[in-house]
């Protein structure tokens, strides 16, 4: 494959060829969800589209086990192969698991539409996937033995396993070579395809099918020797895209994985939209006696170590990128990207702002007695320029407040150490209100882009992607390939804007979505900028009470509060899609639990909006159908700065 | 890195920014990979970058290369080579097919929708045997027709459309004998004749090559008048070959303008009502391109001004008078077609778009003249 002019425009795992490629560019922090992984327990991993599922099944395919295996000397290999070996999966003589991926892309969902009672359509579907496990387990042999195909098949030896009672044509002929059950499974996968395909919707009666995933219980470590030992010590079993199937076939699979104590380790991946507003809005770990989930973007955004180490592995993955790229070289993102600001640049603007929020200041508070005097002998002392506009900044906010405060007695004095006192825990939302006011850049740096990124790996390669272009573009004509804080906001703000106008038509009731989040952002924008920011450092997200999710989410409740359960199912689309963040939160006295949803940080940049997480507000669910239907209206006349 | 310095002197010629480079390069070079990359007409080693690159150089200001490049953008449009391949397979599927159901329909009073039943009946296989499908020219693609539809028979689809009287007496029997190996076949004489003949061609711009009027001495020429006199007329040499009672022509463009189109309609018209003929006859065009794409005198003024200043006369020949020509700028015929095939421009596209090679105005896809 030729070097790619952009390489963060390869997105799809299933895209990138050959399997050196694949590994090269996966960074080796992607498996840290797994570093205390139960591998006798299902695994479910789940993520909004773009999450990093499907690469990371497919590192753990037998191909790219094998090539990971070969290329371990060279640098650019061995973190991930040190980390596949931490994980049990690679041995000093190879890899020690043997893999299958089955997609459930693969046209499951119309086994559906035949005419035949549902009994059958499921045994129909369990056909199908047996078989195609079994082939991919046979292929997978003959991967990790480097053996061709199909010659190296009568080389494999497959176990007899006891699976009950089958019509003859459904059972395979164990103990067998590989080439005899490799015949027969695919005999069989095109039986049940050409059924499906002929446009007869009736297929022939007999074409009953297995009952259960038996395959499962065949490719058990042992099962499949080559000279008398076993493949590997361990199998996987991995359904990917599970979100394809219908509705009951997931619902069948999974209670069928589920049911059964499989000699397999089994995992399933797919999409958050697969999931009911119930589960959607409902965050946590779910782990059973039998299962565990791991939603990937919660796992990174959990605790601010993580989010840390979230970073480390984008960018580890950005470098990678950089590398591949056809016409630049030796350029890093992180050593691209300005993180930090060229303040003599800036230093008129600075100026200016010192010069509006004096006067501003001078003008709403000199004549208030309790200010007069600290007004009349205030002065800064700051070096910077910059320091000076923070500082009156923050005494703005600081005065804003203790006027806000009820005068219990008489007005005293604000002195100058109760003023230091006060502005400690504001200078932070200061800066951030200086630079939204007076157009200096915020967003900007390495560790913003992965905060923007918010925990999800395809939309920082997005947003790199587009700062990448920038970068190259500079290189062709020869210009300086690192970019100003300044061209870094720009470059977001286009690609932020094309991801705003694409929401109608990528998300279910994507008209509404859009209106709805509109709403909630010019919300967050009001009350983060008030004058007294109450909210440090900002308002990012609404808070539901335990009983409102439960009206958003009650389907008895259709009859008599349709609209709720229709804000549910939006609100759902919004967390599956990756525009809303759900975290439960335990608040106030006595304490309640709260559902939190925080704006994904992209729509924060977009209505200039601080990237911490933090700030919320509680919201009824009529204002938000209010905002629903009419759109976001401003509250009150509180004077807002911004 | 020949990728790359194409980039970079097109980034020097436009005089782009950073910015405008980040903007149009990822759009270049899809289209580039996409489909422009594959005109058969390049020369070794020439990409469409390359190409694109050296054209605007040829514009003399800023302005006029930043309107070129607009028009490139905005208005081109290119028939790959898949996608012509893929207007063949559909043809006889989408086009022709449902039409012969149609036909069968009719016969057997049962209505249209009753798919299944049509195609499975004996008259449909007895009418599907009966159509004969001429290739008009090499574009008809009658290789990639045939492989398509393998339900079709060798026996009914020749490449052109010139048969030769021995070849005739050929075709007949092997209908013949076809014929009697549909189950249920009871043989009539009169079905030994093709009842459905199916002209494949696949563009036309202005549908002149096809059939004209010539203004001199008022007698038809073009590709489709010999089939149509040699099929239709008394003493034409292919009258054996068809059954005059039962006949539907069809020629079909795979690409062609609705202009074409409607000239060929009319042209056929005008021709049998002079030739005293009334025979069914349809026009299909699997993508028509619509009169709305085309740049006419009532186009942009100052795109039309660049296509007059940068017009290089020497691509003007006799064959080229024999359209409309008093805005020889606008093409072959005045067709102000934005259009490249894959495998050469057609004359009815801009002329800057097409200019020879050899001309002092080279076009971003020079054409290959047919007419010598």
């Amino acid at each position: 494959m030729p070097d790619p002019r952009n390489p963060f425009k390869l997105r799809a795992a299933e895209q990138i060829t050959p399997d050196e490629t694949f590994l090269r560019l996966f960074g080796d922090g992607a498996l840290d969800p797994l570093i205390e992984i139960n591998w006798n327990t299902v695994q479910i991993f789940r993520s909004a589209p773009g999450g990093g599922k499907t690469s990371l099944l497919r590192a753990f395919t037998p191909s790219a086990l094998v090539t990971l295996y070969r290329f371990r000397p060279n640098e650019k290999y061995s973190d991930l192969y040190m980390k596949m070996k931490a994980l049990g999966v690679m041995g000093e003589d190879g890899p020690n698991l043997l893999s299958m991926m089955i997609s459930c892309a693969s046209n499951y969902a119309i086994l559906e539409d035949l005419d035949i009672d549902p009994a059958k359509k499921e045994r129909v579907l369990y056909s199908l996937l047996n078989v195609r496990i079994i082939l991919s387990a046979l292929r997978g042999a003959l991967i990790l033995k480097s053996l061709p195909y199909p010659e190296g098949l009568k080389s494999i030896q497959i176990q007899s396993v006891n699976f009950g009672s089958f019509p003859e044509w459904l059972s395979p002929p164990l103990p067998c070579s590989g080439n005899i059950l490799d015949d027969w499974a695919q005999k069989l996968e095109k039986r049940i395809c050409d059924a499906i395909d002929s446009f007869d919707l009736t297929p022939q009666v007999d074409l009953i099918g297995h009952d259960t995933l038996y395959s499962l219980q065949l490719l058990h470590p042992d099962a499949i020797t080559y000279q008398g030992i076993p493949i590997a010590k361990r199998s996987l079993v991995m359904f990917d895209d599970v979100h394809k199937l219908t509705e009951r076939q997931r619902r069948k699979v999974i209670d069928t994985v589920f049911s059964t104590r499989w000699p397999v380790s089994v995992w399933l991946a797919e999409r958050l939209e697969a999931l009911s507003p119930n589960e959607l809005l409902s965050p946590g770990a779910g782990v059973g006696r039998e299962y565990e989930t791991l939603a990937l973007a919660e796992y990174w955004g959990r605790d601010n170590k993580r989010k840390k180490r979230f970073e480390h592995t984008v960018l580890n993955i950005a470098n990678k990128r950089t590398e591949l790229a056809r016409d630049i070289k030796d350029v890093p993102l992180d050593g691209a990207l300005q993180s930090s600001l060229n303040t003599t640049e800036y230093e008129p603007k600075y100026k200016v702002a010192c010069q509006v929020i004096s006067q501003r200041i001078i003008k709403k508070f000199a004549s208030d007695d309790r200010y007069k005097s600290l007004l009349e002998t205030y002065v800064d002392i700051s070096e910077s320029m910059r320091d000076q506009a923070i500082s009156w900044r923050t005494l703005e906010i600081v005065l804003e407040r203790k006027s806000n405060q009820i005068q219990l007695s008489l007005p005293i004095p604000l002195t100058s150490d109760e003023l230091e006192r006060d502005s400690s825990s504001v200078q932070g939302v200061a800066e951030f209100f200086l630079m939204e006011e007076f157009n200096i850049p915020y967003y900007y740096g390495v560790s913003n882009l992965a905060e923007l990124a918010t925990s999800n790996i395809e939309q920082f390669l997005d947003f790199a992607g587009d700062l990448f272009e920038q970068i190259i573009s500079a290189a062709l004509i020869n210009k300086p390939t690192t970019i100003s804080p300044h061209v870094q906001e720009e470059v977001l703000s286009k690609t932020i804007r094309r991801r705003w106008e694409e929401i109608p038509m990528r998300i279910p009731d994507g008209h509404d979505v859009h209106r709805l989040l509109g709403a909630i952002k010019e919300y967050s924008r009001t009350e983060t900028y008030r004058p007294t920011a109450p909210y440090n450092p900002g308002v990012t997200g609404i808070g539901l009470t335990l009983e409102n999710r439960k009206k958003l989410t009650d389907r008895s409740g259709y009859m008599t509060h349709p609209e709720y359960v229709y804000l549910g199912k939006l609100l759902s689309n919004c967390i599956a899609y990756n525009l809303l963040e759900p975290r439960l939160i335990t608040h106030g006295k006595p304490p309640q639990t709260i559902l939190v949803l925080y704006l994904n940080r992209w729509l924060c940049m977009q209505a200039g909006l601080p990237l911490n997480y933090g700030g919320w507000r509680k919201i009824g669910l009529d204002r938000l159908l209010r905002w629903l239907h009419n759109g976001f209206e401003s509250p009150d006349n509180k004077g807002r700065l911004l | 890195m020949r990728d790359f310095l194409a980039e970079r002197l097109l980034a020097e010629v436009m005089s782009w920014s950073v910015e405008e480079v980040a903007d149009n390069r990822p759009t270049l070079q899809t289209l580039a990979a996409f489909k422009y990359d594959s005109y058969q007409q390049f020369s070794p080693g020439m990409g469409f970058i390359e190409s694109l690159a050296v054209w605007l150089s040829h514009f003399e200001t800023p302005k006029e290369r930043q309107q070129a490049y607009e028009l490139i953008r905005s208005h081109l449009i290119f028939i790959s080579g898949s996608e012509l391949i893929h207007l063949v397979s559909i043809t006889y599927p989408d086009y022709i097919r449902p039409l012969l159901i149609q036909n069968v329909a009719t016969k057997l009073s049962i209505p249209n929708h009753a798919i299944a039943k049509i195609i499975n009946s004996t008259e449909f296989q007895i009418q599907q045997r009966r159509s004969l499908f001429l290739g008009l020219s090499d574009g008809a693609n009658i290789g990639v027709f045939r492989r398509s539809n393998p339900q079709l028979s060798n026996e009914q689809i020749r490449l052109s459309h010139e048969i030769p009287g021995k070849r005739v007496e050929e075709m007949l029997s092997d209908l013949k004998k076809d014929l009697q190996n549909i189950p249920d076949y009871q043989a009539h004489n009169s079905d030994i004749s093709f009842n459905a003949i199916f002209m494949l061609d696949d563009f036309s711009a202005s549908g002149l090559s096809y059939l004209r009027k010539k203004t001199d001495n008022n007698s038809y020429s073009g590709k489709i008048n010999k089939i149509l006199t040699g099929l239709l007329t008394k003493q034409g040499e292919l009258r054996t070959l068809i059954d005059m009672k039962d006949l539907l022509l069809c020629v079909i463009l795979y690409v062609a303008t609705t202009k074409a189109k409607l000239h060929i309609q009319q042209v056929i018209q005008e021709w049998m009502y002079e030739h005293d003929i009334s025979t069914r006859f349809e026009v299909y065009v699997i993508q028509e391109i619509p009169n709305e794409v085309c740049i006419t005198d009532k186009s942009d003024a100052m795109v039309l001004g660049l296509l007059e200043k940068y017009f290089d006369e020497s691509i003007v020949d006799h064959h080229y008078k024999q359209g409309r020509f008093e805005q020889p700028y606008l093409g072959f015929d005045e067709c102000g077609l934005p259009l490249v095939l894959y495998h050469n421009t057609p004359n009815n596209s801009l002329p800057i778009l097409w200019s020879y090679e050899h001309s002092k105005f080279r076009g971003l896809f020079p054409r290959v003249s047919r007419h010598k």
